[in-house]
């Protein structure tokens, strides 16, 4: 009585929905829409404002605590306490890029849940971009306005000088970070394809992003190292990365090689989270959600 | 209002804890989890090395394991519900009810504090057991003291955390004015850092306030760096603080009142 | 020339698993393999043509959403065969979006904080209208609904009248060729309602603009759609005009008289008396009964205070179809075309 079920046929890369070719056209959406989120917010200037303090609050909890411990007791497991300090300013870099430009994503379980993922879906528009343009919030400025600061203040601490190739590196070691956060939060949100109460385990990442990356790899013991280097890899937005910039690949954890992966490892993660993310999408269309 | 009355306020806390079962766990596996983290922190930051202010590494770990542990009784959320309140304007029955709208918010806050928090508290600490050497009290009066000042660290907090909800009065939104408060809460506490630790400025100024009486003064009960007769000058001032933070407390509350009163709320 | 929209034996289940009570129960739940079947869309089949304005009518639940869904590639069929402007919807999603608008009455696709006419900029963008499309689409809007003195307004400052009237222009920006219209009329009065018909009309007849509009009230499409599509419970009842339908399955009006005093008899020629209720009175009589006649010969023997004619109501009519087709067997055709 029923023809074969058409839920197996393949998706076409339709989805994807733009191409090199229309690289201006995406770079006027997305202006457009982000400036439309900005104006938004600036009606509740109030509003804004305190996200922005909370985040500051947020960050410079961490910060305080580090500083004031390590200033009594000097160092940790051979890391000194500017070093540390250095961890933990990468580390903020890159949270603050991906807070300024990809928070949205954590709204993706939101939507989800009330139906309102379906006008996403009917745009000419990657369903993704939009989620994250859609509703922007510039809020994450106040993160990355302090990772700069620190990240002044520590170049002052450890005396570093910039040549040219590592501020590149510097760039993409960042960028990759954001990717990683990125990525990780993308496949939390898209798990709220299949389970409704997903939301809850942001705070999983949160908890490793937040905390558990601000430190050197080496105070762990060998199961939360391989975690935070294969399975969560928040070890690359901070840790290795820093052994490279502070001249301490020799001490790099498993091989010297990781300290300059970061920007690789997050265009991979990223990439095994958006086909996740396309497998969320089939799902939704297949079962209505 | 009877004994009956404020028996079931002080029970449906614990109603609660029930219906949101998986929020009460993740809330322990997340005190956990820095529970944990503090311990790899503070062993890696000692590195092998001995007492520092007269602290030992096992004790530092103890410190900060029953800091996190203990903040599941001692942190109160009245604040949130008095802010409710105000803003949709149901404080105003609230000031018509019998039993005194404060003495309702305590009912509340002890069996959120004493039976949800304390349950959860003793769920925490077993699981921490499991990788942390927690050290036992200096002595068995340390043992006692510790739990009497923990009882009045729980009163320091409630009061402390109704203050914050009663700016609600003045400025609706308590968010901004309760995040400055937590920080300087976390710091000037000890919770986080002891107080030892700190410069002596800080610690100076961690003498003045109240919020060392949150785990500071506990805290070293326990672990044996204020013993003797010491004891029961920490408990005497967290007493006091008790007495201070009321009397600031019903003089905001009267102020609000007159506020309502002649501004219609 | 081939049709705008088909479909052919579009079929789509839903399956939750089968809940077991109390405690023991949630845990039977996790690990059943029984499931309940909801036939959101039963082999479902019509064919739409380029320019037509349906009226897609059915009760709340009956699958008037789902199979929107389907023609606009948001949800997969479970099984049939779906062709919306010439192409499989799910799998063209993108391509097809731009082609299509849509209007769905619970979920606004404005921006909500800003004035309009930002939400009118963004949008042109995202589907690429060119400047001079905008531009006179933009003055035709104006002309048929006012637009221009709403777009300075932030829209949780508009009316529900004024903001569907800005959805419907949102949803049309872009030149679509066929439009979804899913309940656009919810909730607005009387003059709000026949403004946006009115625009409905005119959009439908100047531009060859192919609509669908689905709804669970039957006023709504009948002044608008020639052609109405019923749906309930998943099945096709009906597919035809308007007056076909009523003469076939609910060929009476109902006259609803308030009396002046409680008479302990009523009746009336012509008119069969179907619901008494205190001074109240409910008459369906035959459609070829003239109503006037009706009345006087009432208004001679009783004392009337009010009375107001009644058209069958989407319920009756759709009883009326069920009984109709009652006596035939399971896999019947449905009445109509």
């Amino acid at each position: 009585m029923t023809n074969e079920p058409m839920t197996n046929e393949p998706m076409t890369n339709d989805q994807l929905g733009f191409g090199i070719w229309s690289l201006g056209f995406l770079l006027r959406v997305l202006r457009l829409v982000m400036l439309a989120g900005i104006k938004s917010r600036m009606e509740y200037r109030l509003d804004f404002i305190l996200r922005v303090v909370m985040a500051l609050v947020w960050n410079l909890t961490s910060l305080v605590f580090i500083w004031a411990v390590l200033a009594r007791f000097r160092s940790m497991a051979g890391w000194s306490q500017e070093e540390v300090f250095f961890i933990y300013t990468l580390r903020l870099l890159a949270h603050g890029c991906y807070c300024l430009l990809f928070h949205n994503v954590q709204v993706v379980s939101r939507y989800v849940r009330w139906g309102d993922f379906d006008r996403m879906l009917l745009r000419p528009l990657n369903p993704l971009l939009q989620l994250v343009i859609w509703e922007y919030d510039p809020a994450g400025i106040g993160d990355l306005g302090l990772g700069l600061i620190c990240f002044g203040v520590v170049t002052r601490l450890l005396e570093l000088h910039w040549t040219l190739p590592a501020l590149v590196f510097l760039v993409l070691v960042v960028a990759g970070g954001c990717l990683i956060e990125l990525s990780l939060f993308l496949i939390i949100n898209t798990l709220a394809f299949w389970i409704t109460e997903a939301s809850r385990l942001t705070w999983i990442v949160i908890t490793f992003s937040d905390n558990f990356a601000l430190y050197p790899l080496d105070i762990y013991n060998a199961l939360l190292q391989f975690v935070l280097t294969f399975l969560v890899p928040v070890g690359f937005m901070s840790y290795y990365p820093a052994t490279a910039f502070l001249n301490r690949t020799g001490d790099t954890l498993f091989t010297p090689a990781f300290a300059y992966l970061t920007p690789l490892v997050g265009l991979a993660l990223f990439a095994l989270a958006y086909s996740f993310w396309q497998m969320g999408i089939n799902r939704y269309q297949s079962t209505g959600s | 209002m009877n004994l009956r009355g404020y028996l079931k306020l002080a029970q449906s806390p614990f109603q609660m804890m029930l219906a949101y079962r998986t929020a009460t766990f993740l809330r322990c596996l997340g005190v956990v989890l820095r529970v944990y983290l503090m311990r790899v922190f503070w062993t890696a930051v000692y590195g092998g090395g001995g007492a520092v202010e007269g602290i030992a590494l096992p004790m530092m770990v103890t410190y900060a394991t029953l800091s996190n542990v203990q903040g599941l009784i001692t942190s109160s959320y009245v604040h949130w519900g008095v802010q409710r309140r105000v803003r949709d304007g149901s404080i105003v029955i609230e000031l018509l009810r019998p039993y005194g709208f404060l003495r309702s918010l305590l009912a509340w806050s002890i069996g959120d504090s004493l039976l949800w928090g304390g349950l959860m508290a003793i769920f925490t600490l077993a699981a921490s057991l499991l990788f942390v050497d927690l050290q036992l009290p200096a002595s068995l009066a340390a043992g006692l003291a510790y739990l009497a000042s923990l009882i009045l660290a729980t009163g320091v907090g409630f009061f402390l955390t109704v203050i914050v909800g009663l700016v609600a009065f003045w400025t609706l939104e308590i968010t901004a004015f309760n995040m400055i408060f937590e920080f300087l809460s976390l710091f000037l506490s000890g919770g986080l850092i002891p107080l030892w630790f700190l410069p002596p400025w800080a610690r100076r100024i961690a003498e003045l306030l109240p919020f060392q009486s949150l785990a500071h003064l506990p805290l070293s009960i326990y672990i044996g760096k204020i013993e003797g007769a010491a004891i029961w000058i920490a408990l005497l001032k967290q007493a006091a603080w008790i007495g201070v933070l009321s009397v600031v407390v019903w003089l905001i509350w009267k102020a609000a009142e007159r506020k309502i009163i002649i501004q219609g709320g | 020339m081939a049709p705008m929209i088909v479909a052919q034996e579009l079929y789509r289940e839903f399956r939750t698993p089968k809940r077991y009570p109390g405690f023991r129960g949630s845990i039977r739940t996790l690990f059943t393999r029984e499931y309940e079947i909801v036939r959101a869309v039963d082999h479902v089949s019509f064919s739409i043509e380029r320019g037509e304005l349906v009226g897609y009518i059915g009760p709340n639940g009956a699958g008037k959403s789902t199979t929107i869904k389907m023609l606009t590639g948001v949800l997969v069929p479970t099984s049939g065969y779906v062709e919306t402007g010439g192409l499989i919807p799910y799998r063209n999603r993108q391509k097809l979006a731009r082609r299509i608008g849509a209007v769905f009455g619970q979920r606004s696709q404005l921006w909500w904080d800003l004035p309009l006419i930002e939400s009118f900029r963004i949008l042109k963008e995202v589907y690429r209208v060119p400047d001079e499309t905008y531009e006179r689409n933009m003055r035709t809007f104006n002309k048929l609904v006012g637009l221009d003195e709403l777009l300075n307004t932030p829209v949780r400052q508009l009316s529900l009248g004024q903001r569907m009237r800005g959805e419907m222009a949102a949803a049309l920006l872009h030149d679509p060729e066929i439009v979804f219209l899913d309940e656009p009329l919810i909730g607005l009065d009387v003059v709000a309602k026949e403004h946006m018909r009115q625009f409905i009309a005119e959009i439908n007849r100047e531009r060859g603009v192919t609509v669908i509009l689905a709804s669970n009230d039957m006023s709504d499409v009948e002044r608008l759609c020639q052609r109405i599509i019923i749906i309930d419970k998943g099945k096709l009842l009906y597919d035809g005009t308007i007056e076909e339908l009523k003469r076939r399955h609910a060929p009476y009006r109902t006259l609803v008289v308030h009396f002046g005093e409680d008479y302990s008899e009523i009746y009336a020629d012509g008119a069969e008396l179907v619901r008494r209720d205190g001074t109240r009175a409910w008459f369906r009589f035959d459609r070829a009964v003239n109503p006037q006649w009706l009345i006087a010969n009432l208004s001679e023997r009783y004392l009337i205070t009010d009375l107001f004619l009644a058209e069958p109501t989407l319920e009756e009519v759709i009883r009326g179809i069920y009984e109709a087709t009652s006596h035939l067997p399971e896999s019947s055709e449905p009445s109509g075309r």
